[in-house]
C-alpha cells in the first residue's frame, strides 16, 4: 500500500476518535443545565468500575426548566448510566435501595437538538461525593 | 528483547525457515516437494499463532487496564483521556512504522493494539462522560473508527474481529435476541439451518474444498463445535458459569488429544485458541472486583504466552535435534 494512503488512513482513524472526544467534551461543558429525578439499580461493569444504571422518574421532574413547561421525553434515553469508583459502590447502591428516603436527581447538559450528557449525580440536592465519603 | 522463542513470529523466520529446509534438501533429509509442505503448513498455521500470542498479550493489556481501573478515582479525567490518545498515536505511528520497514511483528502488532485501544478509548470517554448505556452504538463507532486499519492490516485476524463488532452495531438487539430464543426452542434444528447457511455462503466465497465425503465431515465439526458454543451460553444464562465452561474445555481438550493423535497441527492449535479464548471469556463472566480480575487476566495472558513460547522451544529443539542426528 502507498505510504501516503497509508499515513491518511491511520490519521483518519486517530483524528475521527479525537474529533468525536472533543465534540462530546464541549457539548458537556457548553450546554445548559437541567435537573431531573432519577431511580435506579448498581449492575456490574468490568473496564469501568461500578455504575448506577437510573431510569428518569419524569413524573417526578420539574418541567418548567424546559422550553414551553415541557418535558423533552424523547430526546432523553429510557435508561443511562452514572460512573462511580468501585469502593463506593456497595454504599450508593444501599443508598438506592431505600430511595424512597432520599432524592436522586442527574445533572444534566443540555440543548434542544443534542444528546444529553450527564455531568452530576445529585443526593438530596447535594453531589453525592458530599454524601457518601 | 523478543525471547528467541517468539521469533517464528517475524517475518526471518520464514526465510530461516526456508533457509533451513533448504538445508535439508541439500543434505537429501527431504525432497523439495516435503519442503513446499512444510512451508506451506507454516505458512497456514501462522493465523491461529498469531492469534494466541495476540490473545495473549490482550488478555496482559486487559489486566492493566482493570487494575488502572481499580484506582481510577485517583486519576484525574484529563490524564485519563491524555494516556489514552498518548497510548493511540503510539500505537499508529509504531504501526506505521512496522508497515513501512516491513516488520510484521511490529506493525500488525501495534496495529492490533490501536484497534483494541480505539475500543478501550470510546469506552474510557462513555465512562467520563456517563454516555449511557447504548452498547450497539458505542461497537458501530468503534467499527466505524477502526474500518481504515481492517483495510491497512494484511492478517486476517482484524478483519475477523472487525466483522461481528460492525454486525453488532448494524443489527438491533432485538435480532440477536430472536436468534438466541429460537436456539434454546429448537436447538439441533436451529444449529442445522445456520450450518447450511454457513456452508452456502462458504461454498460461494470458495472456501470449501475437497470431496463430498470430506465436506460432510467438516459441516459434522462445526455443528458439532456450534453446539457446544450454544450449550455453553445456555448454561451461562441459567448462572451455571463454571458448569459451561468446564464442559467446553473438556470438549476442546479431548479435541485436541484427538488432534495430536491423529498429527493435525493446525486443528490443534485451532483447539488451543480456543480454550485460552474459553478461559478470558470466564473471568469476564465471573467477575469479581477490578484488581482482582487484573491480577487474573495478566497471570492467564502469560501464561497463555508461556505457553506459546514453551510450544516454539519444543518446535526449535526438535530441529536442531533433527538436524545433529544427521550430522
Amino acid at each position: 500500500m502507498n505510504k501516503y494512503t497509508m499515513l491518511v488512513a491511520l490519521a483518519t482513524t486517530f483524528l475521527f476518535l479525537f474529533g468525536w472526544m472533543n465534540v462530546i467534551a464541549f457539548q458537556s461543558r457548553s450546554g445548559p443545565e437541567v435537573i431531573l429525578s432519577v431511580k435506579g439499580y448498581d449492575p456490574r461493569d468490568l473496564l469501568s468500575g461500578h455504575y448506577i444504571r437510573y431510569q428518569i422518574d419524569w413524573e417526578k421532574s420539574n418541567c418548567r426548566q424546559f422550553a414551553n413547561s415541557r418535558c423533552p421525553v424523547q430526546d432523553f434515553a429510557e435508561s443511562g448510566r452514572f460512573y462511580i469508583p468501585e469502593d463506593k459502590a456497595v454504599a450508593l447502591d444501599g443508598l438506592f435501595s431505600s430511595s424512597d428516603q432520599h432524592t436522586f436527581e442527574i445533572v444534566y447538559s443540555y440543548k434542544p437538538g443534542s444528546i444529553p450528557i450527564a455531568k452530576k449525580l445529585l443526593i438530596d440536592g447535594q453531589e453525592w461525593q458530599k454524601i457518601i465519603k | 528483547m523478543l525471547p528467541h522463542a517468539f521469533w517464528p513470529l517475524l517475518k526471518g523466520h520464514k526465510v530461516n525457515l526456508r533457509k533451513k529446509t533448504q538445508n535439508w534438501v541439500e543434505d537429501k533429509i527431504i525432497t523439495s516437494s516435503q519442503q513446499e509442505a512444510i512451508l506451506a503448513r507454516e505458512g497456514s498455521q501462522d493465523l491461529f499463532r498469531w492469534g494466541i500470542v495476540l490473545l495473549g498479550i490482550f488478555c496482559v493489556g486487559l489486566g492493566i487496564i482493570s487494575m488502572i481501573a481499580a484506582g481510577w478515582d485517583m486519576i484525574p479525567d484529563s490524564v485519563k483521556l491524555g494516556g489514552a490518545f498518548l497510548i493511540l498515536i503510539n500505537l499508529l505511528i509504531f504501526s506505521f512504522v512496522g508497515l513501512q520497514k516491513k516488520i510484521p511483528f511490529l506493525g500488525e502488532g501495534c496495529l492490533f493494539g490501536a484497534f483494541l485501544m480505539c475500543g478501550a478509548t470510546i469506552g474510557l470517554v462513555g465512562q467520563i462522560f456517563h454516555l449511557g448505556d447504548n452498547l450497539s452504538s458505542a461497537l458501530l463507532l468503534w467499527a466505524v473508527v477502526t474500518f481504515p486499519l481492517v483495510i491497512i492490516s494484511r492478517r486476517r485476524l482484524i478483519g475477523l474481529l472487525w466483522i461481528p463488532i460492525a454486525l453488532d452495531g448494524f443489527v438491533p438487539a432485538a435480532g440477536w435476541r430472536a436468534l438466541y430464543e429460537l436456539y434454546s426452542i429448537y436447538p439441533i434444528g436451529s444449529t442445522l439451518v445456520f450450518g447450511s447457511w454457513l456452508w452456502v455462503i462458504a461454498s460461494l466465497f470458495g472456501l470449501v474444498q475437497g470431496t463430498f465425503a470430506g465436506a460432510i465431515r467438516k459441516g459434522l465439526y462445526i455443528l458439532l463445535y456450534a453446539n457446544f458454543i450454544f450449550g455453553d451460553f445456555l448454561l451461562s444464562d441459567n448462572g451455571m458459569d463454571f458448569i459451561g465452561f468446564i464442559i467446553t474445555v473438556l470438549f476442546l481438550t479431548v479435541a485436541t488429544i484427538i488432534n495430536i493423535r491423529n498429527g493435525n497441527t493446525i486443528a490443534f492449535r485451532q483447539n488451543l485458541f480456543l480454550i485460552a479464548l474459553r478461559l478470558v471469556v470466564l473471568y469476564f463472566q465471573v467477575f469479581i472486583s477490578l484488581a482482582f480480575t487484573g491480577v487474573g487476566f495478566i497471570l492467564s495472558g502469560g501464561v497463555i504466552l508461556a505457553a506459546v513460547w514453551g510450544w516454539n522451544k519444543i518446535n526449535t529443539n526438535l530441529s536442531i535435534q533433527m538436524k545433529g542426528d544427521k550430522v
